[in-house]
């Protein structure tokens, strides 16, 4: 079937004439009606019957991802489509305006084919924390499709999309590519424009691309990495000599610091055994340190909600989003409408960052945790002197049981791997590396300098080569 | 007790006279109808981002300047999160910790002396919108046209000691912001409003506490506010109680200020850098061109206007205030040909009459240095009487010329020919027995009445000067 | 623990449902207890990267109308809230 297919292949398909866009999209949009209620992966997914609509003429026009199915997390806004963030709190909201990655993708060709499902303002790591149910993972129902692009994830592991646009701001689309058995991509903090990302934490957040293959997030990512005014902290700078990376020579950093958290064994073991097989094929390992990743989470968490407080002060029912039907005045209003609006985790990120910025606990928070922050970019600096790339695990474990209660506590703590390299504004992938006993899939990390995401591509490339199996297909 | 003393600092905000916004496209512009100058920025729709306009970076340096402050060649934006509902995204962004400009100090005249008040800081920030109220609808209405509108705040040090020295400071950043051409100033659209500290304080002894005062709408409310404020805590203080650290709101239609917030629910702001913006950077030649474009400013005018020129106060501000009126009298005292005194009275008289009258700029006139100097000279010789060098003046704004010219046009040379004056005399003594007798009996001032009728039998052109003294030579000594 | 859950919540705009609060305030303190303790590494000012300025001239103003299809409530061209005092 066409759904199964990476968009590289059915680009080269389109091209020799064997399908066209419009089957493609068709068969696509079937396959994703059919296993949205298995999944959940859509909080709004195009009707099947909706394909034969004026929108997919473009389909069969020789544009880059002309027929290409493409599905966006519900954090980025598109025109006249409701972007809900997952949250009662936008649930009827209809941006005016495309995100720039979404204009990029309308502009080359794509059928955005629906918006997908995730945790609540990216809030979560399991995509069980929105107003729209938990996403599934298509691999084993049972288990949640990790988050926060868990729509995403889900829809392209499970044939419902041939690519996707995520958002990671700790690492929302590294772990549940990860979970899922799919490739995903986070590029240097800056190299993608976040005008139309719905903000959760400014300084971390990314948008991130999704799909069965390296070469299918290297499609996306040459489509969207272009420089936009709209974002004063978009930079769009390639550092585009010498930028192959040739497997002989190549030196991979592990980080002793990783070595040390603890991950489940079969996580490390598939981890090392994707190291070996770079290893033999010429790479240089050597280990390197980098002393405040052991702090990364706790300041992760203080900045990233000190930023979403701010960031999501603004929805007080007045200009969009929800209201509260009953209220004394206009403070109850405020309280009552964001109250109902919010989700848990969502109110609990809230409280913490207004905790972490108030007077007389800043100083000891918030500013200590800007220190580490500087201190663990630094470290980084000197670490990418002596190697290319780093290789670490994505998540500690290789499946997240849905329904399974962690305190919160235990939940941020498994953020380790992902969220050093946010912090430190990285590009890194997650490249499937291997299955535990349960045939739930793992993901190698590989981490890259600050806008050497060319160089990154081009390792994780290699190493799906030398990995050979075809890890893509649900 | 010892003398008390009060202790004035000021917050001024003043919007900048860009074309567009601090952070978007939208145009700077006031009284359209509501929400029509806004988009998803200003409005603060999920997704969308600031992006800092050059101009009110500039335009805060070339102010930063003029008060004589240190410029950061690198500050930074922060977040002012609270909540109301004429703020959109329920933060302010504006500069906390590293503002563009940090300290400057400007003196000021005020009751003869020259005051220094030093300037804390100046930053950036943008405006937040306006809450209607209509009678047909019993919420409030948001209007957010004025959202994002780049506002500048120049906080000063704690260094005036009336509110005469609060209104001076006032008026004269008012002329500055005019002068450099940032600011329209114009108090009834609210584009200049400001917040002021009030402490009092036994002389020799350490500041009182002081009390901030919101919602000071124009800088007369200001005096009133600070009057009210040191009147209020000298009371306190007097009867022997202590002033608690408190913001209060001013309200100017009653005259008192109440209570906003005390010391225990003061707001806190959780202050931190904007992530989505970055550093504001200025090379070192960018700031020194912008100094470049400073012209001489008020406060320079004013001291040399008063120590050089022998000027009161008062007509000094009048021609300092405004650029085009300072620029006419420099430019007519440095052609050396009339006197100083001259050509102020003119501008502070007649020209600026006339200006208020019809609210014209000098450059909507027909005046320049040129005609103005003549007149003065032609004033200081005689050849014109003040009442025709008024009706000359009027000539010259309206439609200039030549002034010899418009003076003969108009008929108002001043006749100064002694035998002309003479014959008046004589015909004057001649038919006013009455009034020579009063004078001659020692009623000196019948001699007003004698010049009057002389004047008015050469049809005004006669010089009254002369006049008055040929008349005196002759009734003294004719008897 | 010195701060007040509700101080907090009052300056962020929520309500902590009663019936939940206890457990929630157990596992915010066991949060913030996370967060502690970070090192100090000196405390200088935070510089962000420099960026890029905009010039001073008109863009695309959006219609009222479009921006505020997504209000709860637009009446005479405004948005509403229930009846404020201004400060």
């Amino acid at each position: 079937m066409l759904w199964e297919y990476t968009a590289t292949e059915l680009i080269g398909m389109l091209h020799r004439k064997e399908c066209s866009g419009k089957e493609i999209i068709n068969d696509v949009s079937i396959r994703a009606n059919d296993v949205q209620p298995l999944y959940n992966s859509y909080i709004t997914l195009r009707s099947a019957a909706d394909t034969a609509s004026d929108t997919i003429c473009k389909a069969d026009e020789c544009m880059t991802l002309s027929g290409i199915p493409v599905a966006v997390k519900d954090n980025i806004s598109t025109k006249g489509i409701r972007t809900t963030c997952a949250s009662r709190m936008l649930s009827d909201y209809v941006p005016p305006y495309d995100a720039f990655a979404v204009e990029r993708l309308r502009l080359a060709g794509a059928y955005i084919i629906g918006k997908t499902n995730m945790d609540e303002f990216a809030m979560g790591s399991a995509s069980d924390t929105g107003f729209f149910g938990a996403v599934r993972n298509p691999l084993d129902m049972d288990y949640s499709a990790g988050g926060s692009s868990g729509g995403s994830a889900a829809a392209v592991a499970g044939g419902a999309a041939v690519l996707a646009l995520g958002t990671d701001t700790g690492g929302s689309v590294r772990q549940p590519a990860s979970l899922c058995g799919i490739a995903g991509f986070c590029p240097s903090y800056g190299a993608v424009s976040r005008y139309g990302l719905i903000s959760f934490a400014s300084s971390l957040d990314r948008i991130g691309f999704m799909g069965r293959s390296v070469s299918d997030l290297k499609l996306l990512y040459n489509i969207i990495n272009v420089r936009d005014s709209q974002d004063v902290t978009n930079f769009s700078k390639k550092n585009s000599a010498e930028e192959n990376a040739d497997i002989k020579g190549l030196r991979i950093g592990i980080v002793k610091e990783f070595s040390a958290a603890s991950a489940d064994s079969d996580v490390t073991a598939a981890v090392n055994a994707g190291i070996k097989l770079m290893e033999l094929s010429g790479a240089v390992i050597k280990s390197v340190s980098v002393p405040s990743v052991s702090l990364a989470v706790k300041a992760y968490y203080i900045i990233s909600s000190a930023e979403a407080a701010s960031n999501l002060a603004r929805y007080d029912g007045v200009r969009y989003g929800h209201r509260a039907e009953n209220f004394k005045d206009l403070r109850d209003m405020f309280v009552r409408s964001r109250s109902e609006g919010f989700g848990e985790e969502v109110k609990r990120r809230i409280m913490l960052g207004t905790f972490v910025l108030s007077e007389g606990y800043a100083e000891s928070y918030y500013k200590r945790a800007m220190a580490v922050r500087r201190q663990l970019c630094t470290e980084f600096d000197e670490v990418f002197r002596e190697c290319d790339i780093i290789a670490a695990p994505v998540y500690p474990c290789a499946g997240i049981r849905l329904g399974e209660k962690t305190s919160s506590v235990k939940r941020y703590a498994a953020d380790i791997f992902t969220v050093p390299s946010s912090m430190a504004g990285l590009p890194a992938v997650s490249v499937p590396c291997g299955k535990n006993s349960k045939g739930l899939p793992i993901g190698l990390q590989l981490i890259g300098g600050r806008y050497h995401d060319d160089r990154l591509l081009e390792a994780a490339e290699i190493f799906e080569i030398l990995r050979g199996d075809d890890y893509g297909r649900a | 007790m010892a003398e008390l003393e009060s202790v004035i600092g000021l917050e001024v905000h003043a919007e900048l006279s860009t074309s567009t916004k601090i952070f978007c496209g939208c145009r700077n512009v006031f009284g359209e109808a509501p929400n029509t100058q806004v988009c998803p920025v200003c409005l603060g729709l999920p997704g969308t981002l600031p992006r800092l306009n050059r101009k009110v970076c500039d335009y805060a340096v070339k102010i930063g300047h003029a008060l004589n402050c240190h410029i950061n060649p690198v500050s930074r934006m922060d977040r002012k999160n609270y909540f109301y509902p004429d703020l959109p995204k329920a933060y302010q962004i504006s500069q906390s910790d590293i503002p563009i400009c940090g300290k400057g100090s400007i003196d000021i005249i005020s009751d003869g002396k020259i005051r220094t008040v030093g300037i804390t800081r100046i930053h950036i920030e943008e405006d937040a919108g306006k809450l209607l109220h209509d009678d047909g609808y019993d919420g409030t209405l948001c209007d957010y046209n004025r959202c994002g509108v780049p506002l500048i705040e120049i906080v000063t040090e704690p260094d005036m000691r009336s509110s005469a020295e609060a209104h001076a400071f006032l008026e004269l950043i008012r002329s500055i912001l005019r002068y450099i051409d940032i600011s329209d100033c114009k108090m009834q659209e609210g584009s200049i409003r400001c917040d002021v500290n009030v402490s009092v304080h036994e002389k020799g002894s350490p500041y009182g506490e002081r009390c901030e005062l919101k919602n000071v709408n124009s800088f007369s409310a200001a005096v009133r506010g600070i009057e009210y404020e040191i009147k209020r805590q000298t009371g306190i203080i007097s009867s022997g109680g202590t002033v608690e650290r408190e913001t209060r709101r001013w309200d100017d239609k009653k005259g008192i200020s109440t209570l906003m917030r005390n010391k225990e629910n003061a707001q806190d702001y959780r202050f931190f850098p904007e992530p989505d913006l970055g550093a504001v950077v200025f090379d070192e030649e960018h700031i020194k061109r912008l100094k470049e474009e400073i012209p001489e400013l008020p406060d320079r005018k004013m001291i040399r206007y008063v120590k050089d020129h022998g000027m009161k106060e008062a007509e000094a501000f009048v021609i300092a205030d405004s650029r085009e009126k300072s620029r006419l009298y420099d430019e007519c005292v440095s052609t050396g040909r009339c006197q100083q005194k001259t050509a102020a009275n003119f501008i502070v008289g007649e020209i600026t009459k006339y200006m208020n009258d019809t609210g014209k700029s000098l450059s909507e006139t027909a005046l320049n240095a040129e005609g103005l100097v003549s007149l003065c000279v032609a004033y200081e010789k005689g050849t014109v009487s003040s009442s025709g060098a008024k009706k000359v003046l009027g000539e010259l704004i309206e439609h200039g010329g030549n002034v010899d010219d418009i003076i003969n046009d108009l008929g108002v040379a001043q006749n100064s020919d002694a035998a002309f004056i003479d014959s008046l005399a004589e015909e004057v003594i001649a038919a006013n027995e009455r009034s020579v007798k009063d004078y001659r009996n020692g009623k000196k001032n019948a001699i007003g009445h004698l010049v009057g009728q002389a004047m008015k039998l050469s049809m005004g052109r006669a010089d009254p000067q002369m006049l008055r003294k040929a008349l005196e030579n002759k009734l003294d000594t004719e008897e | 623990m010195e701060y007040s859950i509700k101080k907090i919540a009052e300056l962020a705009c929520l309500d902590i449902d009663p019936v939940h609060y206890e457990e929630f305030a157990a596992d915010f303190d066991e949060i913030v207890e996370m967060m502690s303790e970070l090192p100090e590494y000196g405390c200088n000012d935070h510089i962000p990267e420099p960026m890029e300025l905009r010039d001073d001239a008109a863009g695309n103003t959006g219609c009222a109308e479009e921006l505020s299809k997504n209000a709860p409530e637009f009446v005479n061209g405004c948005f509403t809230v229930p009846r404020t005092v201004e400060y």
